[in-house]
Order: C-alpha cells, then sequence, then structure tokens
C-alpha cells in the first residue's frame, strides 16, 4: 500500500493556457491573453464566456471524423489525455488496466445548435400545424449523432476510445464538488494499493446551460465562465521511485463538508468557516463561485487567514467541475516556484459544500 | 483499517410494472408487460409509438412535499419518481439511518441527462410564440426567476442526491453519478467502496431516469436503439437475445438500495438478507457508439466482479443480464460471458427482464439489482418474455416461455452502457 499518492503531471486546457509551461508563464510573468464572446441568453441577461484553443501537434488530435461528433469539452478532453499519456509514457497496455475518474458539468450546451434547428421547425410558418406534422418535422430535424453530444459520459467515453484507457471508472457530475470527488477517488485507489497509476480529472463546458442550470442561484448577475479541461496523473510511491523520480508533489489532506440546507433557504452564509481551520501554512487558492458576490464573500473570509491567496475567478469567471482542479494544478505550480512547501485549494460549490486539498512539496 | 462486509439492509423500487417492490414482484409472477402506447406525449410522425411507462399518478404520495418540488416534479419526470420513492420509503429510510451520525452517511445515485420535454413546455412556448430558433432557451430563461436551491427546469445534477441528504441527513457525500445505463450499478459499486473502505457506514444507493419524452425518443430513436414499432396492436416489441430483435424498449424507473456496514447494521439490530460480495468496472476503450464486438471489456468486468467477490462461476445460480433488445448489445454480451465462464456458463438460468419494464437507462442498474434481490428473496427466476428463437448455441440456458422456481444464493447483476461502460455486481442471500 502506497502512504501518499502523487501527482507526477498534468494537462489543460484553459482559455489563454494550452500547457503547464503558458500556465507558469501567466501565473509569475503575468502573460495572460484568453478569449471571451458576449452571449445573450435572454432580454438584457447575458454572459460572458471564455473560450479555448485547441491548438495543438496533429499527433494528439482524435480523427476529424471522431472530432465532428465531440463536444469542445470533450475534444479538450482528449488532447489532454493524449498530450499526458505520451509524456508519461503510458503504453496501450497499461491504459488497459488504468483507472479514469472524470467530473464533467453541464453537458446540454451543443443542443443549443440543435434546439435552434427543432424549434424552427416547432414554430414554423406553418405553425399552428397538427401535432403530428409537427413531430414530424422535429424527428426529421433532430440530428443524428446529437446523443453522442449530449450524452452524460461522453467525455469519459471518448476519452477511453481515443487513448485505450480501460480500468475502473466513473464520471461524477456537475457542480464543482465533481472535481473534488475525482481527486479523492483516485487518491484513494492509490493509498489502497488498487493501482499504481490512475488519471483524474474533468471538463466544464461554459455557455447558456450552464448558466440556465445555476441561474437560481444568482438570477440577477451578469455572469462570466470558461471552458476548461484538467487531468492528471497521480502516481503511488512505488511507481514514482521504479522510474527513478524523487520529489514532486502529493496530496496531504482531503476534507470535505457536505453539509447541505433545506432547499427554500439559502447555502450557509459565511464561506469555509470550517475549511480555514484545517488549512496549513502555505497559499491559498481558491475558486470564488458563482458570481462577484460570492467571489467578494469568499475573499473576505479567507483575508483573515493571512495567508496568500490567489483565485482564478476574476479571470476565467466561474470553472464549474474543474475548479478544484485547477487550483490543484495552479498550487503544483506555484510550488514549483515559492519556497511554500504546501498549498490550500478551496472549493465551495452553489449548494454550499464546501471542500479543500492540501497540496505539499515532497522534499527530496 | 480492516475492509468491512457490505449488506443491503433494504431496497424499492417504482417502475412500469408497478409502484413497490410488492407489486413489481407480483407483475414478474403473472408475465405482465408494461408496453402499451404513449400517452405523455403524442409520438405520431415518428416510428415509435410504443413505451413501458408509469401509469400510476404518483402525485399523492409526495403532496407534502416542498411547493418548489412539486413544481419542478412537473417538469421532470424522474425528479417526480425519485420524489415519490422517497415518500414510499420515508419512514423505513428514516428509521434505518436514525442510528448513525450524519458524516457516516452518504448517497450516491445514477441520473439521467437532464432535457426539459419540450410538450410540457409547450404552454410557456406558446406565450413567447415567435419564428426564432431560440425559444427553448427563452422558454426555460422565464421559468428561472427566483433565488433557491430548485430551478423548475433544468437543475444541476447535483440536485437530486442533496435533496435526499437534506431529509436524511446523508452529509458523509452526495454524489451523482452520470454513466447513462451503468450509472445507477456504478452507484451501488462505488457505495460498496464507501462502506467496505471506512467511508461511511449507510449508503442510500440508486438512481433514477426516464426517457419517455420526446427529445429522449428523437435522440435515441435517430441512434437506432429503439424497437421500431411495427404492429400497433401487438405488444412484445422488445426482444432480447431473439434473433429477430430490433432495439429496445423506452422504460422510466427509480430505485433505492441501501447498503450497511455489518456495525451499522448490528447497532440497528438489522438482519439483513443480503450481502454485495463485490463488483467488477471496466471501460471498453472500443467505439463510443457500439461495444466491442470481442467483448473483452465486458469480459474484464465480469471477471473482476468474480475475483473481487472470491466466488467461482460454478457457484452462480442465476444472471439477471442486460439483455437490451439491441443488435449491438445482446450477442456480445453472451459471447463477453461464455469467454469467463466456459462451460460452467450452460448450467445457469440467464434472463433479461428489459421486454417486460423497458430500458431505465441511469435507472437500469437500481431496477434490475433490486429485481434480483426480489428473486432471490422468493426464489424465482424470470423468463426472457418475448424470446422465441434465441441466438448463440444452445448451450445457454436462456430461461423461455415460463418463469422459473429456483433457489438464488448467489446472482449477477451486470449494465453495459452505451459508451462502453461495463459493471457487474455480485449478491448473496444470506437468510
Amino acid at each position: 500500500m502506497s502512504r501518499k499518492a502523487f501527482i507526477t503531471g498534468y494537462c489543460l486546457r484553459a482559455p489563454g493556457i494550452n500547457s503547464d509551461t503558458d500556465l507558469y508563464e501567466t501565473l509569475v510573468g503575468g502573460r495572460f491573453n484568453p478569449v471571451f464572446t458576449s452571449i445573450e441568453i435572454a432580454e438584457n441577461y447575458f454572459t460572458e464566456v471564455g473560450l479555448i484553443d485547441f491548438g495543438c501537434e496533429d499527433r494528439f488530435l482524435p480523427k476529424a471524423s471522431l472530432q465532428k461528433t465531440m463536444r469542445p469539452d470533450v475534444l479538450a478532453s482528449c488532447i489532454c489525455i493524449s498530450e499526458l499519456m505520451e509524456k508519461y509514457a503510458i503504453t496501450r497496455e497499461e491504459a488497459e488496466s488504468m483507472p479514469l475518474f472524470v467530473a464533467n458539468g453541464v453537458t446540454l450546451e451543443p443542443v443549443w445548435e440543435e434546439n435552434n434547428a427543432v424549434h424552427a421547425a416547432f414554430y414554423s410558418e406553418n405553425h399552428p400545424l397538427h401535432k403530428a406534422e409537427k413531430q414530424a418535422i422535429l424527428y426529421q430535424s433532430f440530428p443524428p449523432l446529437s446523443a453522442l453530444r449530449t450524452l452524460t459520459n461522453a467525455t469519459e467515453s471518448f476519452i477511453s476510445q481515443v487513448s485505450g484507457l480501460a480500468g475502473n471508472n466513473v464520471t461524477f457530475g456537475s457542480t464543482s464538488l465533481s472535481g473534488f470527488y475525482t481527486l479523492q477517488e483516485g487518491v484513494r485507489r492509490i493509498k489502497r494499493g488498487e493501482c499504481k497509476r490512475v488519471i483524474v480529472g474533468g471538463s466544464f463546458f461554459a455557455g447558456i446551460f450552464s448558466n440556465l442550470s445555476f441561474k437560481n442561484f444568482a438570477p440577477d448577475s451578469r455572469r462570466r465562465e470558461s471552458t476548461v479541461a484538467v487531468y492528471l496523473l497521480l502516481e503511488s510511491e512505488e511507481k514514482r521511485k521504479e522510474r527513478g523520480n524523487h520529489g514532486g508533489y502529493f496530496v496531504h489532506e482531503m476534507k470535505s463538508l457536505a453539509r447541505v440546507a433545506p432547499v427554500d433557504e439559502k447555502p450557509n452564509g459565511q464561506p469555509y468557516v470550517e475549511m480555514v481551520k484545517h488549512c496549513q501554512p502555505g497559499p491559498v487558492l481558491y475558486s470564488g463561485g458563482l458570481t462577484g458576490h460570492s467571489f467578494q464573500e469568499e475573499s473576505e473570509v479567507l483575508q483573515t487567514t493571512r495567508l496568500p491567496q490567489f483565485s482564478w475567478f476574476p479571470f476565467l469567471g466561474h470553472l464549474g467541475a474543474v475548479s478544484m482542479l485547477m487550483n490543484v494544478i495552479t498550487g503544483i505550480s506555484l510550488l514549483g516556484c515559492e519556497s511554500a512547501a504546501m498549498v490550500n485549494c478551496l472549493d465551495r460549490d452553489p449548494y454550499g459544500r464546501e471542500s479543500l486539498a492540501v497540496i505539499s512539496k515532497e522534499i527530496e | 483499517m480492516k475492509p468491512q462486509k457490505v449488506y443491503i439492509a433494504d431496497y424499492e423500487t417504482i417502475s412500469s410494472l408497478g409502484t413497490g417492490n410488492e407489486r413489481i414482484f407480483n407483475s414478474l409472477k403473472t408475465n405482465f408487460c408494461a408496453e402499451r402506447t404513449i400517452e405523455r406525449f403524442d409520438p405520431s410522425g415518428m416510428p415509435f409509438t410504443r413505451a413501458a411507462a408509469i401509469t400510476d399518478d404518483l402525485s399523492p404520495l409526495y403532496r407534502e412535499a416542498h411547493p418548489k418540488l412539486i413544481e419542478a416534479c412537473y417538469y421532470d419526470k424522474k425528479l417526480e419518481m425519485l420524489v415519490a420513492l422517497y415518500y414510499l420509503m420515508k419512514t423505513r429510510l428514516h428509521q434505518l439511518f436514525s442510528q448513525a451520525a450524519p458524516t457516516e452517511k452518504g448517497v450516491i445515485l445514477g441520473v439521467g441527462i437532464n432535457v426539459t420535454p419540450l410538450l410540457s413546455l409547450e404552454k410557456t412556448l406558446d406565450k413567447l410564440s415567435s419564428s426564432q430558433g431560440d425559444l427553448y432557451i427563452r422558454a426555460v430563461d422565464s421559468l428561472i426567476t427566483e433565488r433557491c436551491d430548485i430551478n423548475p427546469v433544468l437543475n444541476a445534477y447535483d440536485l437530486y442526491p442533496v435533496i435526499l441528504a437534506h431529509e436524511l441527513q446523508l452529509y458523509a457525500f452526495q454524489k451523482p453519478i452520470l454513466t447513462a445505463c451503468a450509472a445507477s450499478t456504478q452507484a451501488i459499486a462505488f457505495g460498496y467502496d464507501a462502506i467496505r473502505y471506512g467511508e461511511a457506514q449507510v449508503v442510500l444507493a440508486g438512481g433514477t431516469d426516464s426517457i419517455i419524452n420526446d427529445i429522449a425518443f428523437m435522440s435515441f430513436g435517430k441512434l437506432g436503439v429503439l424497437a421500431e414499432t411495427e404492429n400497433e396492436s401487438e405488444v412484445g416489441s422488445c426482444k432480447p437475445f431473439d434473433i429477430s430483435r430490433n432495439g429496445t424498449l423506452a422504460g422510466e424507473a427509480a430505485g433505492f438500495s441501501v447498503l450497511m456496514s455489518e456495525e451499522a447494521a448490528e447497532k440497528a439490530g438489522i438482519n439483513p438478507a443480503f450481502e454485495l460480495l463485490g463488483y467488477g468496472n471496466t471501460l471498453d476503450a472500443y467505439k463510443i457508439t457500439a461495444p466491442d464486438p470481442n467483448g473483452k471489456g465486458m469480459a474484464r468486468a465480469i471477471r473482476a466482479a468474480l475475483t473481487n467477490s472470491g466466488i467461482r462461476p460454478e457457484e452462480i445460480d442465476y444472471i439477471n443480464l442486460h439483455g437490451t433488445g439491441t443488435r449491438a448489445n445482446d450477442e456480445v454480451e453472451l459471447l463477453a460471458f461464455r469467454e469467463v465462464f466456459g462451460d460452467a456458463l450452460n448450467g445457469i438460468p440467464l434472463s433479461s427482464t428489459k421486454d417486460r419494464h423497458g430500458h431505465a437507462i441511469a435507472a437500469a442498474g437500481i431496477l434490475e439489482f433490486n429485481i434480483l434481490c426480489m428473486c432471490m428473496e422468493n426464489h424465482f427466476i424470470p423468463c426472457n418474455l418475448n424470446l422465441r428463437n434465441p441466438i448463440g448455441d444452445h448451450h445457454f440456458d436462456l430461461v423461455m416461455h415460463n418463469n422459473r422456481d429456483k433457489q438464488i444464493t448467489i446472482g449477477l447483476s451486470n449494465n453495459f452502457a452505451f459508451g462502453g461502460v461495463n459493471t457487474v455486481l455480485v449478491l448473496k442471500r444470506l437468510t
């Protein structure tokens, strides 16, 4: 059994960030040029959406025919996994038994275009039609492979198809807590000795449906969010040593507080009150929640800890299922260039559920 | 820490075969088939007119629920089934979960995709009537106006376990699983892990899903997985393992299985009827649209389930197969079992019950697992209702024509999801 689960490597796609080098340069050098687009969801209700760039070497791209059936977050996930597998020499043979734990956000965004077609058909000029006629038009106008793009396990299944990963698996959804759960699942499997290597990660597709799904938590806000994919390779201590690898980063502690409020009440007021008690000396990376208001709330509480703090929220907005994982890889990047030995990654989801992952630097 | 044994303390189900286990089992015994012409929406214009829908009015069960929840249940059938199931089992659930501390209790559910059926939005769409293409978005948006944990439509998947967590104080975790047809099977598997390795003492595992709505019919229909209606007056369109099978039957269900550690069962004074021995869980790594024709991923899951459970193939008394009735699944499923079991498969009765209750997708796993529990409790093996000309070699014991009486000590339940997710559970009857 391994006492520690190491984070050996990671790959990501986020607006303006295509690699670990990009991430490092963004954090240290302040070079950051994300691309955003503004979408009008309804009259006077806009959202800003961060877009990812799929630029990569051709060998990491899935076949063109597959790409057509993938959501952007799925495509980004497949690219990340291919990069990760090559970089860390994960063979097809090893992949067959390697676990894959995925967090996925709202997956309906791709039906946006389909819905346009379907509803144009539904409310065509001939409207009102007899229901049977409407139904026939609807059926005819529905794209045959729509199900692949809306499938809730599309990320996991496409990754498996392009990479050969075929071990234990799950897809958790859909709030930011699911990212914490995937990391926890991977760490536990390694600590129990079930596997030597595991891939955990997730993707989030920002846009209209995400906004609608979470609109009840912030009905009046102009929001910002970004499509993101983040994947991590976790390894046992033995596997690392076997590869002659020393040093690195491991998951020191994971905690979650999943106390939920009654359905007619707002989530608990002050964020992270319990979680900060478990924070270690070192920077705090936090998610910021859904809106500028929740970001402000979280910042104020964390300022009382006097620990250095950072959040992607002002830059990228809400990152859904991937918030915690983005904090974890940011923490690793910071540990690589700062004297701190530990970073605290905090998240609070819209239901007020909080989670903490403390990442530590292994001293050689 | 020593791994804990995992028991099934109780279970309950709502499906097209009935509301509650008793009615469902009675439907199984009398060979009731829930397939009928769809009434929930008008399927005319589509090549499919039949489904296995729940016809019971569930609303009396949950009339004491929060008004916001009741409103959301109108738009979301899977939420309605989940809430109804909770109220159906409420007294028992509170009793079962009262002994453990909130941080020792969790909930994990397989949940299907969140779509709002077009026709339930029709009145809203009419109000917004125009020829613009974004009406769906505008209709949904116009319904979400309040600050509350529950949207009338399009809720985050987390809402389903969160509602139950609040009612039963399940604060260890609340996990929604999104792996389609294997989602609730995985919920049971990961609930098993949570208890086995001390993350929780009691876990509410299960799932809820419905694909009986216009959007799902268009989506699954265009993929070619639904059985086309050939004869309007003839029931029996879903024919798992039959040479003439041409697709599955759309269904819906919700189910719970209360998983409990040995320690928690003792503390609650429960004498559990079942022990969950283990599971296998793999991916095909083949094509998202079809299972691996060699059944390698399925075979690895079956093999892992047996190994992890410490069970030999010849100890299995019955296998509740996934058996969707699609061209792609059934043949590969039998191939995978033959690969792992070899000749030991010949004496084992095999059947799928989807021909009776339809394919409940994310809830298929919990529905069929609970049916396995019912069969084991009642020494009963359901036949493949619509099977006349079986595929595969004649050595397979695909139960035909009549149900059987047989004691089942060890049973298997498996689900193989679209996208190549394979999950197999091994269950033992204790009393």
